[in-house]
């Protein structure tokens, strides 16, 4: 099983084996990273936050009992990092909203699915999502997790999982189809 | 089908997740309703972005190299600049440990020129013309009879070197065991 793995890495991390860590940090990467793209965004910044993340995880690693998931312990760690620095952000930078709001407003209709453009257009899209819908998301895709493991991640039922991931969808393709639609206005603000 | 649950099925069709059943139901929603295809394949495209955003990960390795060094910034030298306190409890700790051999050394000697001890104290309490003074055949004779007989003298000294002893011991045992 997925967490006996972990358990076992984290016995082996505990006793200095820095390879041990090292695949421990491996199998849950990809969802720390998710989790903080999906409260950040795409920005430079995340990749500190994951740093610290990951500097927090190995220096808690002696605390962690074991009784919750390891995959749910770094989704907190990470979440509660990645809001922390949205907080800090919030007082330094642009809001969020304000990045959305400046995103490319027009891009003809045959281009609208074009790979690079539609990424670009994606992130703009992604950022107006419900956090929860975004978070779900980025588990599913960039952080390649089940809808399993995204409920345990979240401790939210599976059910719940499922709907957040089809609804994000649905909004995105939504959201898309509308920026791509020529001549029509934009929608301000997040989709609901 | 409603719109919601025909949007969910499209979504989970283009994902790949449906089982045979809801696969055909979905197909024959497509062959009956034409106008639903650009919807999936507007599903197709986005399925495909968002699968493509897994390539965006950068690799584990860069953030690990931080934190095995933030790790090994943080931990204790083998050869520590020793702060105050910590210089203090290892003078502490030396003072005693030398206090011990010394009183080692020094019952040895005794022991080995027992009786020339013995019978230079006695030539000294001789010429002091101390009373009641006892039979100096040894080393705790002789201590009584510098002590002007007074026993308890015997116990203190006695008691001292030997609480000095285990503390001593005591300690550089500690010592060891907490650089060991």
């Amino acid at each position: 099983m997925p967490g006996d793995i972990d358990h076992e890495l984290i016995a082996k991390s505990l006793q200095g084996n820095e390879k041990a860590f090292r695949d421990l940090i491996g199998r849950h990467h990809g969802a720390a990273y998710a989790v903080i793209r999906g409260i950040l965004g795409d920005s430079d910044e995340g990749e500190d936050v994951l740093q610290q993340v990951y500097i927090k995880i190995h220096r808690g690693l002696p605390s962690f009992r074991g009784e919750a998931r390891f995959s749910t312990w770094v989704y907190q760690i990470a979440r509660n990092e990645a809001l922390n620095a949205a907080k800090r952000r919030r007082f330094e930078t642009t809001p969020i909203e304000d990045v959305v709001l400046a995103a490319p407003e027009t891009t003809s209709p045959e281009r609208a699915y074009g790979q690079r453009e539609l990424g670009e257009r994606m992130e703009a899209a992604m950022a107006r999502l419900d956090e929860s819908h975004r978070l779900a998301l980025e588990l599913r895709y960039m952080g390649d997790r089940s809808y399993h493991e995204i409920a345990e991640m979240m401790q939210i039922p599976l059910g719940t999982v499922k709907t957040y991931i089809h609804r994000g969808k649905a909004q995105l393709k939504e959201i898309l189809e509308r920026e791509a639609a020529p001549g029509r206005p934009h929608e301000e603000g997040r989709a609901t | 089908m409603n719109s919601e649950r025909i949007e969910a099925m499209l979504s989970a069709y283009a994902a790949g997740e449906l089982t045979a059943a809801e696969r055909a139901e979905v197909e024959a929603a497509l062959a009956r309703l034409p106008a639903l295809r650009e919807s999936l394949a507007a599903f197709t495209a986005l399925e495909e972005t968002l699968v493509s955003r897994r390539e965006q990960v950068p690799p584990a390795e860069g953030f690990l190299r931080g934190v095995f060094a933030a790790a090994r910034a943080a931990a204790p030298s083998p050869h520590p600049s020793r702060g105050r306190l910590r210089r203090w409890l290892d003078a502490a700790t030396g003072v005693p440990a030398v206090a011990t051999y010394a009183c080692l050394a020094t019952a040895l000697a005794a022991f080995v020129y027992r009786d020339a001890l013995a019978s230079l104290i006695a030539r000294l309490t001789a010429q002091r013309q101390m009373p009641s003074m006892p039979d100096a055949s040894g080393v705790t004779d002789a201590i009584v009879a510098v002590a002007g007989g007074e026993m308890w003298v015997l116990a203190v000294v006695y008691a001292g070197v030997t609480a000095l002893i285990v503390l001593s011991l005591s300690l550089v045992t500690m010592r060891f065991v907490r650089e060991g």
